[in-house]
């Protein structure tokens, strides 16, 4: 928080000339803990004369001749104006508020005022995110910000989680924000080609300043091309000038638990089960108890208690003319699964400094080394760790010390499944022995990211600034995978072992010119200008040999000879961006606030005629609060701040690919022979697609500014959309789609944060923080209108995208346990599970199975609910008392439901594999009442409609979770001791929960798990996903 | 001081306005692809175009199914195991393919669904490479008779995929002529939007006119092929003697056997021992020399290598392997078919079989770790059994009964077990002989489904449908047994000719992006 007032401090020094009349002294504290308040900012009004108050709170400054008036400012307190009148010593109360009007937010290419602002945006601290042992710091982001959603879709270790600002707003396009880090955009997504990885978990959560999330178009119309997914700005911690050097050290130790788990049966019910679909299909019993009545739980075998560890120290402080940030952190994290680990070794270090009163020069560069060891989480994969779990079966053991040449492990003597101890088959399909394949198969990606950036700044005249920054990202990872070649993955090949080198290099030049000034204490002028040019390169090459002579050349590295059969391989692409930019901020006495910002921009991804576009912001406040009849009114003691805000923008969005337009032949290998082939559809025609973005906001303030309330409403119209206009398979095109300019797309909502002090007392204080986002979604057109439907979704004009598209389930025939739906027309038909036909179902003849019918794919299909979530927020609780403090985070999703594919295709399976529990509530004679047909072996895919949605197994998905919990404790100054003697300036001690509770009514793990990673149009699908992760932990924070 | 501080400003002004002239001399948007050519560029050397013919055939071995996922769609690998999966020959071990051995289908089960999406990307791209070679032509960049051959490549293929195409979506030909629907005969590339729509106002043509349009491209191809080619590219690259053999397939199909004699004349010497003219095919005179691309029998096969081919999910070796020589063993010889008494105990072709202790599998593709053996598509054994089958019918049983023999008594080597002309009263007892043979012959090559389809509705052979199959629960490894030959229970039903699961749906992605074939669906889906 203290940074903020950096601008003022550095004025204060670089001055440098005092009319010195004379002196005050005083010292300030907070009303609540009567607690000295260090950082309290003491400025002459009128002046730029002032300075920051010490750790005891207190200040001593010089006051000019003509001074009268002091400001205290401290960010989260209420600022306070008090006249001298003639004393040498004033000491001040200041009481906290909720609404930080005199905050400086990060803006693109810029900094503002938050009473400056006129467009919407969310900021989100530092130390919101980073408390917390998390794989990354943007899926600590959830429920942090009105309007900002941020999905964790499993709990494997290095996943990225989904993010979308405003909902999604392009159908084929990337749908992720722009994240710039200290004015860099920088590399997102998973860059590894063997383990899941988020290349944000490079960035050290803790080096975290504040998070700006800028979410209407005149936040991010600077943005111009980039701006339609909006924009998350994170800056880094960076030193004080002036203050010594201050260390901190922070250390959470905890462990990773898997939050829910699977319904399974038992070995018992397992054989019954199972044997019951085979007689049913007129087979015989084929499921037998194993050795000693083995009960398996394959569960028990990939979850694990995973121990996760941090560490961070950090040295900050500067002289008069620098300032220094470094800081180092070390963390382990075990996953919740078996074999699921991340570790990060980051450093940081940001500096600056003053070569003379016009330039100024400084860095921040972090270096990171991040090794993610991954698993097979495949939902359809023979090896995936929860699919297996879930379907492996319980009566065979998962050891058999006699089978030494599978290390002890139960496994058939071919190698080729799971052993099937005293069943007359294997499980089906070759399930693996998870237990083996997690022991022994490795899967890992390790980066080493260099990211940062180096400007100079000169000041031409007062106000006017030029800077120039070029920054890079640039990021090595090795991937690593090696498979045992005698069960699992590597059988086939008797060995696999993959080494994948991938290179991403982005560079990042920004010029811009700024002009920040007051005139005549009246007219501020925030004028910035610019160019910016970028370039990035994404290489990779891989080896990989299969057929090893030996086990223990699958260890860490391919060795020269060790393996029979030698590929490898690579690619290359590349992008470039060049743009010239303009802003203005003009307010008038702080009352009537309007900005302006325009954008022009290249892009390498769109055919030279196109390739160029022009983008435009424009926005306007009014500050009513600011207006003498409003000051003077009695209204002013409720409600101390009120501001109108709207702005209009159109961004466009890059995330198309590199080449969308270009007509292409790749490489095509057919066997032993090399040759090249048709490969993607052109289209020298293809435009920018382009947003316009409308915003009007009111911000409110209460008593004083103990109560701050934002309201938004936005509309986002997205036109021209780069749709990847899917082609019928039987025209052949290259990937079924053709990329063209068709559709568009409708993001509207209303968002409202709450921020408020609700009790400050005696010593105690409950500081509440609530946001609350309702997003409606609207495919507005496509191509001729024509639905795009995936699996289990349909895009359809009117709907919002990604609905989900299926059979509308009716129930069991109590007559027979056939499953019944109903037809477009309303009628109802059954599958017949005896015979493997459809029969018109009548609810006066249920018996009746005589009359041939259809369930048809193309006309009985119908809209079954929409997937992305209506609203979703979060609150925040705060309680304080003495040195004790507890924080409470619920966040919460709705209005949106969950295709639960783990239930459909591997709870209710129809094979010889186990089964949820809900598949013993199945029909098994006449009259029954029931939602599980009949079984019969082999027939899930009618029986289940597998692959295709069913209405049996739409959930909706409302859940509200208890996210954070955390009690601390600051030691009390008086234990420990003399700073001067033992150095340690402050200590806290602090034990959390992260994901401690969960109210949903959905059937499966979790409702927030999403099987098809960052889609746009396929979300809300649990296929065998694994569950989110349980995290208790308690550290120490340590000051010194 | 004021002059002072002008001066400074003015420097500065300067530096600043330096900086900016320097950057917006910067080009950083003017990129080229690196991993790919662009569309005009392919057909404009004579070696990109030999490149662009090769690459054709990938679309063959390794079409995209769901998601990307490279198993031999559909003739790296797929159209075998696809092919014996619908047929009672061999079973169906795990969920892999159950829904097609199970005749469960419906228009999203992914197998039909890719074989369709598979086959039509691979006729786009004989296409593309059909109207490049003939621009590449007319542009002077090749001679004729270069663009020829590689228009020729492209037909051949696109002959093959169509027919592949009516086996599995249309009723075969002997029904009413070939007046039933086929499928939509695409003969312009798609490239563009444009292009796409098109494309879609064409439905399903007849099965005859889809016919006629094989055979036109057939003939072509024999005009323009070379008869041979050298190393590997022999068979896996079309030849004038892979369009012959192809033209007898398919004139067997129409149930044409003087055409299938005539165009089997061009390749099979009038008597014994048979051998080809064109290309110099003969039997392989070994029983696994056929497995390898350049056997003196491979007549047109699919090419799989190590670097490239179907995977762990998909090869022939890894699918139909034995798993205690490391394949994977999901399609299994049925003991129903290995205890057929027709199947003499002596035979040969039973060394081609291996047993894991509860099943037998094929040992025809033997790469289990590499995963590189061809697909047998065309082998000049087929050609003598469909010359030989077509002059059964046709009257000339000598001819039919020494084609038989070429190929059987390769392996029936005990004399007394080998075929006279004694061995049949009738014609019809030969040719019910030849389809055995076929059967035989052609286990786990995946040729059994074509047999079915165009013979159910065979007035003397009829397989009235799909047959009824046992499943892998219903037969222990004591039910592989010559001496007793056990009876075992068939638990999947036969489906008549008559039931629409006779043929695979449409898939659902066709309806929904293709309003033309969306009224066109195969009755009952």
């Amino acid at each position: 928080m203290k940074r903020l007032f950096l601008l003022v401090v550095v004025g204060v020094l670089s001055l440098g000339f005092i009319y010195a009349q004379r002196t005050v002294t005083g010292t300030v504290t907070d009303e609540t803990t009567s607690q000295p308040l260090e950082g309290v900012a003491v400025v002459v009004k009128g002046t730029s004369i002032g300075i920051f108050t010490d750790a005891e709170g207190k200040y001593r400054l010089v006051v000019p001749d003509n001074g009268d008036v002091l400001v205290f400012s401290l960010i989260s307190h209420a600022r306070q104006e008090i006249e001298i009148a003639g004393r040498n010593v004033i000491d001040v109360v200041m009481s906290v508020t909720a609404l930080q009007v005199d905050e400086v937010v990060v803006i693109g290419y810029g900094t503002l005022q938050r009473k400056s602002l006129t467009g919407a945006l969310s900021s989100v601290k530092g130390e919101d995110i980073s408390a917390f042992p998390a794989p990354s710091f943007d899926q600590m982001l959830a429920g942090r910000a009105a309007g900002l959603q941020v999905t964790t879709n499993s709990g494997v270790l290095g996943e990225a989680p989904r993010i979308r600002i405003r909902g999604t707003n392009t159908i084929s396009s990337g749908a992720d924000p722009l994240i710039v880090i200290d004015n860099v955009p920088v590399v997102t997504g998973d860059q590894s080609g063997a383990a899941a990885q988020n290349v944000l978990a490079d960035i050290n959560p803790n080096d975290i300043e504040s998070v700006e999330v800028l979410k209407d178009g005149s936040a991010t119309a600077i943005f111009g091309s980039r701006a339609a997914n909006g924009v998350i700005l994170i800056t880094t911690k960076r030193g004080k000038l002036g203050e010594g050097a201050r260390v901190s050290y922070d250390a959470n130790i905890g462990v990773n638990t898997a939050a829910s788990r699977l319904d399974l049966l038992n070995a018992e019910e397992f054989i019954e089960i199972a044997n019951e679909k085979f007689r049913n299909a007129g087979q015989p019993d084929q499921a037998f108890p194993g050795p000693g009545n083995v009960d398996t739980d394959w569960q028990d075998l990939i979850f694990r208690n995973g121990v996760t560890q941090t560490h961070n120290l950090s040295i900050s402080g500067g002289s008069e003319r620098t300032s220094y940030f470094f800081s180092t952190g070390f963390s382990d994290q075990q996953g919740a699964l078996i074999a699921n680990n991340l570790k990060r070794y980051s450093f940081r270090g940001n500096v600056d400094h003053s070569l003379n009163r016009a330039i100024k020069i400084g860095t921040s560069l972090s270096l990171t080394r991040s090794i993610t060891e991954g698993l097979n989480t495949g939902s359809n994969a023979l090896s995936g760790n929860l699919v297996g779990a879930a379907r492996l079966l319980p009566n065979v053991r998962a050891l058999d010390p006699e089978n030494t040449a599978f290390d002890g492990y139960n496994i058939t003597p071919d190698g080729a499944a799971l052993g099937q101890d005293n069943n007359l088959r294997p499980v089906d399909n070759n399930f693996t022995n998870q237990s083996f394949v997690l022991a022994n198969n490795q899967f890992r990606a390790a980066n080493l990211r260099v990211l940062g950036n180096a400007y100079g700044e000169l000041k031409i005249i007062d106000g006017l600034k030029l800077r120039s920054q070029i920054g890079v990202d640039m990021l090595n990872n090795e991937g690593f995978l090696s498979w045992d070649p005698r069960h699992g993955d590597g059988r086939g090949a008797n060995g696999v072992l993959f080494q994948q080198f991938v290179f991403v290099s982005l560079w990042n030049w920004q010029n811009t010119l700024n002009f920040n000034k007051i005139f005549a204490d009246a007219h501020d002028v925030n004028f910035v200008a610019g160019y910016e040019a970028q370039q990035r390169v994404d290489r990779n090459f891989d080896a990989q040999g299969s057929n090893f002579s030996d086990l223990f050349f699958l260890q860490e590295n391919l060795i020269d000879g060790s393996y029979g059969n030698q590929f490898s391989g690579g690619d290359a692409t590349h992008n470039g961006f060049d743009s010239y930019f303009a802003r203005v901020n003009y307010g008038f006495k702080g009352k009537y606030l309007i900005g302006a910002s325009f954008r022009n921009d290249g892009i390498s991804s769109l055919a030279e005629p196109n390739r160029r576009a022009n983008f435009f912001g424009a926005s306007a406040g009014y500050r009513i609060s600011e207006e003498s009849f409003f000051k003077n009114s009695g209204i002013s003691k409720i409600i101390s701040e009120l501001k109108l805000r709207g702005s209009f923008a159109q961004v466009g969005n890059v995330d198309i690919g590199n080449f969308p337009y270009v007509g292409s032949f790749g490489a095509a290998q057919y066997g032993d022979l090399t040759g090249i082939a048709f490969s993607q559809a052109g289209n020298a025609d293809l435009q920018w697609e382009s947003a316009t973005n409308i915003n009007v906001g009111v911000d409110f303030g209460f008593l004083n500014d103990r109560l701050g309330l934002v309201v938004n409403w936005f509309n986002n119209d997205v036109d021209n959309l780069v749709l990847a206009r899917p082609t019928p398979p039987s025209v052949g095109v290259p990937g079924n789609s053709i990329n063209q300019n068709v559709g568009a797309i409708k993001n509207s909502g209303i968002e409202v944060e709450l921020n408020a002090l609700t009790v400050t007392k005696g010593g105690f204080s409950w500081s509440t923080a609530f946001n609350f986002a309702y997003i409606k979604n609207e495919v507005v057109a496509l191509n001729n209108d024509e639905d795009i439907i995936f699996t289990y979704h349909i895009n359809r004009v009117g709907e919002s995208i990604g609905t989900f598209y299926g059979f509308e389930w009716y129930g069991v025939n109590q007559a027979n346990g056939n499953p019944i739906w109903v037809k477009a027309d309303g009628s109802l038909v059954q599958y017949n599970v005896s015979t493997g036909q459809y029969r018109v179902y009548t609810e006066e003849n249920p018996e009746d199975v005589s009359t041939a019918g259809t369930l048809s794919a193309a006309t009985d299909r119908k809209l079954l609910g929409n997937s992305n979530p209506l609203w979703q927020g979060g609150w925040n609780n705060t309680f304080s008392y003495k040195g004790l403090s507890l924080q409470i985070f619920f966040r919460y999703v709705g209005g949106n439901y969950i295709m639960n594919v783990t239930r459909q295709a591997t709870l209710l399976n129809m094979g010889f594999q186990n089964n949820g529990r809900e598949i013993l509530e199945r029909w098994t004679e006449a009259g029954q009442q029931t939602n599980v047909p009949k079984l019969y072996a082999g027939r899930e895919a009618a029986i289940n409609n597998t692959g295709a949605a069913d209405s049996r197994f739409i959930e909706p998905g409302d859940f509200v979770r208890l996210q954070n919990a955390t009690l601390s404790y600051e030691l009390p100054k008086s234990l420990l001791g003399n700073i001067s003697s033992t150095g340690i300036r402050s200590a806290r001690l602090f034990v959390q929960g992260q994901n401690l509770l969960t109210f949903s009514q959905y059937s499966g793990l979790d409702p927030e798990l999403n099987s098809v990673l960052n889609t746009n149009s396929q979300f809300g699908l649990d296929n065998n996903t694994n569950p989110l992760v349980r995290t208790l932990s308690g550290g120490i924070s340590l000051g010194f | 001081m004021n002059t002072f501080l002008n001066k400074i400003s003015a420097r500065r002004i300067s530096m600043a306005a330096a900086v900016l002239f320097f950057l917006t001399s910067c080009q950083v948007t003017d990129l080229e692809p690196i991993a790919f050519f662009s569309e005009t560029t392919a057909f404009s050397t004579a070696d990109r175009a030999e490149l662009a013919a090769i690459g054709m055939y990938n679309a063959a071995q390794s079409g995209t199914f769901a998601g990307g996922q490279i198993r031999g769609y559909p003739f790296g690998a797929a159209n075998v195991e696809q092919g014996d999966m619908r047929g009672e020959d061999m079973v169906n071990q795990a969920l892999f393919y159950q829904i097609t051995y199970e005749a469960t289908y419906t228009p999203f089960s992914a197998n039909n669904v890719w074989m369709w999406n598979t086959l039509f990307a691979l006729i786009n791209q004989a296409n593309i490479v059909i109207e490049g070679s003939r621009g590449a032509q007319t542009e002077g960049l090749l001679p004729a008779d270069v663009a020829s051959a590689y228009e020729a490549e492209g037909r051949f293929m696109r002959a093959m995929a169509y027919h592949e195409l009516l086996i599995h979506f249309a009723r075969p030909y002997l029904e009413n002529n070939g007046a039933s629907q086929g499928v939509p005969i695409r003969s312009a590339a798609v490239t563009s939007a444009s292009k796409v729509d098109d494309a879609i106002a064409q439905g399903r043509n007849t099965v005859a006119e889809v016919y006629a349009f094989i055979l036109e491209d057939l003939d072509f191809c024999e005009s323009a092929l070379p008869d041979t080619r050298n190393g590997i590219e022999k068979s896996v690259r079309a030849t004038k003697g892979a369009a012959i053999a192809l033209k007898t397939r398919v004139k067997l199909h129409k149930g044409d056997w003087a055409g299938v004699i005539s165009e089997g004349n061009k390749i099979v010497s009038t008597s014994a021992p048979f051998s080809s003219p064109i290309g110099g095919y003969t039997l392989d005179g070994s029983l696994t020399g056929p497995y390898s691309n350049t056997s003196a029998e491979a007549v047109f096969y699919i090419d799989n290598s190590t670097t490239d081919n179907p995977g762990v999910n998909g090869a022939l070796p890894a699918m139909l392997g034995n798993p205690a020589q490391g394949g994977r063993g999901l399609v299994l010889v049925s003991p129903q078919f290995y205890n057929n008494p027709l199947w003499l105990d002596g035979d040969l072709r039973r060394t081609l079989l291996s047993n894991n202790g509860r099943s037998y599998f094929t040992d025809k593709y033997v790469d289990k770790v590499g995963r590189s053996d061809s697909n047998p598509i065309l082998r000049y054994a087929e050609v003598l059994l469909n010359v030989a089958e077509a002059e059964a019918r046709n009257g000339g049983s000598t001819r039919a009964l020494d084609l038989l023999n070429a190929v059987r008594n390769r392996a029936v080597t005990e004399e007394a077990n080998q075929f006279t002309a004694g061995s049949f009263a009738t014609a019809n007892e030969l040719i019910a002989a030849i389809l055995m043979e076929r059967r035989i012959e052609f286990l786990a090559e995946g040729k059994r489904w074509g047999d079915i389809h165009r013979l159910a509705n065979d007035p003397n052979f009829t397989t009235g449908g799909i047959p009824s199959k046992i499943r892998f629960a219903d037969y222990a490894f004591t039910d592989y047994d010559l001496v007793n030959r056990p009876a075992v229970n068939n638990s999947v039903a036969a489906i008549p000719y008559s039931d629409f699961r006779f043929l695979w749906p449409i898939p659902a992605d066709e309806l929904a992006q293709n309003p033309t074939l969306a009224a066109q669906q195969n009755p009952g889906y």
